[in-house]
């Protein structure tokens, strides 16, 4: 079932240039997207208009059959949510429980109820510990997951990441990719949308899409990616390593067929 | 000129019911001409230990000694005019790209040295030729720094302080942020700089390009040093001790000996590197 | 970062931190209230200066009792009152020489025969020769008495309240202006965003300052114009990063459904107990009690009904807050 559609999707913000240049695609519901792109690709924007921050043209963009209009994104914004990149930005509680409640408050959720809900979404994210925490006592992966509990507690059916992990150290990355991993267990039917410029990264998912200049450069499971990892050097993105590994092994005359992880990339230098 | 840490100890809030030791003991030589990498765990003292260096903040214990200059809170040692000491280390903090204030890059640039009694026209020939150094190109000179995406903002900062032409360099998570080919641009940018003889010190998470750029690492952890060494004999020939993230090509190192394939690891430095090393083994044997 | 900030909430869990802040609220405007009431009792001993002082001592000892129970350091209350000092020394003379001289207060001014003159200020060289008189003194004494007693009760509020319980409890006082239309709950939100942002702020602002220091600028010394500079250096980026954070705020604030005009739950209760009750009670009683002897002018001091309702709640609640203090007083976690 698709739960996001773009058809012939454009977006400008000063009305002359695109950022976002018609673009279509459909997201499946319980899949793992990927958008790829270098900084200035348009994929934040995608974001933003996916979220209902910015207006699409009419009849581009569907989630859930709705229309991206003010009467419906009260309802879109109900099965979507979202976690921006910057940790500190979006902490708007001042403790841990209060910002996970934040999101519960809008929604009109008895108060009686609250207590239990944060207690087990904070669970959920490894953070019941912290709920009496103000933001700046807490580390920048710490926000993030607190963010994540915010989302999850309202029950989306649509979690899309923008850049999630981009200002976070290697122990804070980690942190999240993991959780992102148990989510998709403990919930098999939600939908996830990183926006990355992290190649490695997107590698974890179900399905890239490569954003260049407000358009999609292409998309594809990640096998079929990786196979065209000459095509991500010429947009100016990162090549994943164990491809560039080959490549350099290659040209030196050492023929590597499997380099689709690093066990097999290594036996292949062994035979 | 080496810099050195004499058991350089640092407390924020001294003296007070919120003391939080950020440095303990620390005994260190970066060594002169050198491209070296602080790394650690967020919240090891990495941040608090660079400061140091240009008398940002003062020792609570021990001394710093640049050159000529003693970094210490006893006002005997300390030398009188710390401040000329931001002339000879250049710091570039974390989001460098939000200290731009002026109206135009150039200005921005020139704004350094004229804190230093240069006159504006030199300021202005100064920050020309590092901006040009740093690839910004000449058509953005007189834009507004704020037009500008981030990772050109954050050249035009590392302009502003390279404008001060000081013989040390330290940069803090010059990479943070940015997309791959950015982080590419600004690690070529910092070995070139060090290639012409400018001691470059950078603190950074990421493993890959210590391994690639670094000539030498200072590994930090709970407030102190832990280790000081070669990338290569941190990450090719040891296992995960420090809880450092370990390199996409250690692990590729690692894998190999497991399967008894010894690279020296002296010579590995990038990919291409790796490449040719294990190209050359494959040949001998 | 200055630690001992006048008045920053205390992380501890005793019995005035458990009040609800509206009664806190209250009760600190009632016993301000209570400070400012003239005594005139004419044909009596006691004077206005007699009275206000018992009044004046009475609140000071429930200051005094507050600050044990809540924690707060009688010492360090003093020590960081030490900008204070200056002003009140200054407010101290200045009202002896001007505000309370016969000639400017004449209503007051048989008070002034009544006590005399103390001495007098003879600068031969400039021809001066200026009275001083006890009543002056006594004026200026109960001025800076009240102010500083003010100015601890306030302090008691907001090292036993946390920032956000103001804010909820001011949202609440304004909350019938909401029927005229007054944005009680987006001031609330405002001022609790702002109080959440104000140590990444101040992170952000030793940041920028730290880097135009290494770009050689010179926040402390200097000429006037290059400190303006210095200044324009560190406000400017403050500002461009201030305005930034605001608009991703934003942003975060609308995905997660916030719509100032919609109606929301509240999170935070507000909790009402029985102690709450009594507190204000035996403020409202102190209050009444000074309001009952200020205008009626009671002449002498005899237990009335509602003087022995008087003592009898100030029994009680003496009783409680020994009970608070023997209770839990445990440290939350900084």
């Amino acid at each position: 079932m698709n739960v996001i559609e773009a058809n012939n999707l454009k977006f400008s913000y000063d009305g002359k240039n695109d950022a976002i240049k018609g673009v279509s695609f459909s997201i499946c519901s319980g899949k793992y997207y990927s958008i790829i792109g270098h900084n200035g690709s348009g994929k934040s924007t995608l974001a933003k208009l996916l979220i209902g921050l910015l207006k699409p043209s009419k009849d581009s963009l569907k989630a859930f059959g709705l229309e991206y209009n003010s009467k419906n994104i009260k309802e879109i914004r109900r099965k979507v949510g979202i976690v921006f990149q910057n940790p500190d930005n979006q902490f708007i509680g001042s403790t841990v429980k209060d910002d996970i409640a934040f999101g519960l408050e809008n929604r009109c959720v008895p108060q009686k109820d609250m207590d239990k809900i944060i207690e087990e979404y904070s669970k959920k994210v490894d953070m019941f510990d912290y709920l009496d925490k103000q933001p700046e006592k807490l580390s920048g992966g710490q926000k993030q997951r607190v963010a994540i509990a915010g989302v999850l507690a309202m029950h989306p059916e649509v979690i899309i990441f923008d850049e999630a992990t981009a200002m976070l150290d290697p122990k804070g990355k980690r942190e999240i990719s993991e959780l992102i991993k148990k989510m998709r267990i403990d919930n098999p039917n939600l939908t996830l949308i990183s926006i990355t410029h992290d190649v490695e990264e997107a590698f974890n998912s179900d399905e890239i899409i490569v954003m260049n200049e407000g358009e999609i450069y292409m998309s594809g499971s990640p096998k079929e990616i990786l196979s065209k990892s000459d095509e991500l050097e010429k947009i100016h993105l990162g090549v994943p390593f164990l491809y560039s590994l080959a490549n350099e092994l290659n040209k030196l005359g050492i023929k590597v067929d499997d380099y689709s992880s690093l066990e097999s990339l290594v036996n292949s230098i062994c035979q | 000129m080496p810099i050195n840490f004499k058991d350089v100890s640092f407390t924020y809030s001294y003296k007070t019911p919120f003391e939080n030791v950020a440095l303990n003991d620390i005994n260190a030589t970066i060594l002169d001409k050198s491209f070296t990498c602080i790394v650690g765990k967020t919240g090891c003292g990495k941040s608090t230990l660079i400061q140091q260096l240009n008398g940002l903040l003062l020792p609570t214990k021990g001394e710093v000694i640049v050159d000529e200059f003693v970094v210490s809170s006893n006002r005997k040692r300390r030398t009188k005019k710390l401040a000329n000491l931001r002339k000879k280390v250049g710091i570039v903090f974390q989001f460098s790209e939000n200290q731009l204030f002026e109206e135009t890059v150039l200005d921005d640039v020139a704004f350094g040295p004229t804190n230093f009694k240069v006159s504006k026209e030199e300021a202005r020939k100064i920050a020309k030729e590092c901006l040009l150094k740093v690839g910004i190109k000449e058509e953005y000179f007189e834009k507004s720094p704020f037009e500008l995406s981030g990772g050109e903002k954050r050249r035009v900062a590392i302009a502003g302080i390279l404008a001060l032409s000081p013989s040390i360099m330290v940069l803090d998570e010059p990479t943070a942020g940015l997309d791959p080919e950015g982080t590419k641009e600004m690690m070529e940018l910092l070995k070139k700089m060090n290639e012409s003889g400018t001691t470059v010190i950078v603190v950074t998470h990421d493993m890959n390009l210590v391994l690639t750029y670094a000539t030498n690492v200072i590994v930090m952890s709970d407030s102190r040093i832990v280790k000081e060494a070669t990338p290569d004999e941190l990450f090719l020939d040891n296992d995960e001790k420090y809880s450092l993230e370990t390199p996409y090509i250690a692990k590729v190192v690692q894998e190999l000996d497991k399967k008894g394939i010894k690279l020296d690891t002296k010579v590995i430095k990038d990919v291409k590197s790796l490449a040719s090393e294990i190209a050359r083994k494959r040949k001998n044997k | 970062m200055n630690n001992m900030i006048l008045g920053r909430y205390s992380p501890y869990d005793s019995f005035l931190h458990r009040l609800d802040p509206r009664n806190k609220i209250v009760s600190m405007i009632l016993l301000m209230v209570a400070l400012f009431f003239q005594f005139n009792l004419p044909g009596t001993s006691i004077t206005d200066f007699v009275m206000t002082f018992i009044v004046e001592g009475v609140i000071l000892f429930i200051v005094i009792i507050s600050m044990i129970v809540a924690h707060v350091s009688i010492k360090q209350f003093f020590k960081s009152l030490k900008a204070m000092w200056f002003v009140v020394l200054l407010l101290f003379i200045i009202n002896i020489f001007i505000v309370a001289s016969p000639s400017s207060a004449d209503w007051t001014s048989t008070m002034y025969y009544y006590y005399g003159e103390s001495f007098r200020i003879q600068v031969p060289a400039w021809n001066w020769d200026y009275p001083i008189y006890w009543a002056s003194i006594y004026q200026s004494i109960k001025i800076v008495s009240r102010l500083i007693i003010m100015i601890s009760l306030t302090m008691i509020l907001t090292s036993t309240t946390k920032p956000l319980d103001l804010t909820f409890a001011f949202e609440w006082f304004m909350s019938p202006l909401k029927l005229i239309k007054f944005p009680a709950h987006e001031i609330a939100m405002t001022l609790s965003i702002a109080l959440r942002f104000i140590p990444t702020l101040l992170d952000e602002t030793d940041r920028i300052m730290k880097a135009q220091s290494s770009r050689g600028v010179d926040f402390k010394h200097g000429r006037v114009s290059l400190r303006i500079k210095a200044l324009v250096a560190l406000i400017i980026p403050l500002f461009i990063s201030a305005f930034q954070r605001s608009e991703e705020l934003a942003d975060a604030m609308e995905a997660r459904g916030y719509n100032p005009r919609a109606k929301r739950t509240h999170y935070h209760k507000l909790t009402w107990s029985v102690f709450d009750s009594v507190i204000i009670l035996f403020t409202l009683a102190i209050l009444a009690g000074v309001i009952v002897i200020s205008v009626m002018n009671i002449t002498y001091y005899t237990p009335t009904f509602l003087g022995w309702l008087f003592i009898a709640l100030a029994i009680t609640i003496t009783m409680f807050i020994l009970l608070g203090i023997f209770s839990s007083t445990r440290k939350v976690a900084k």
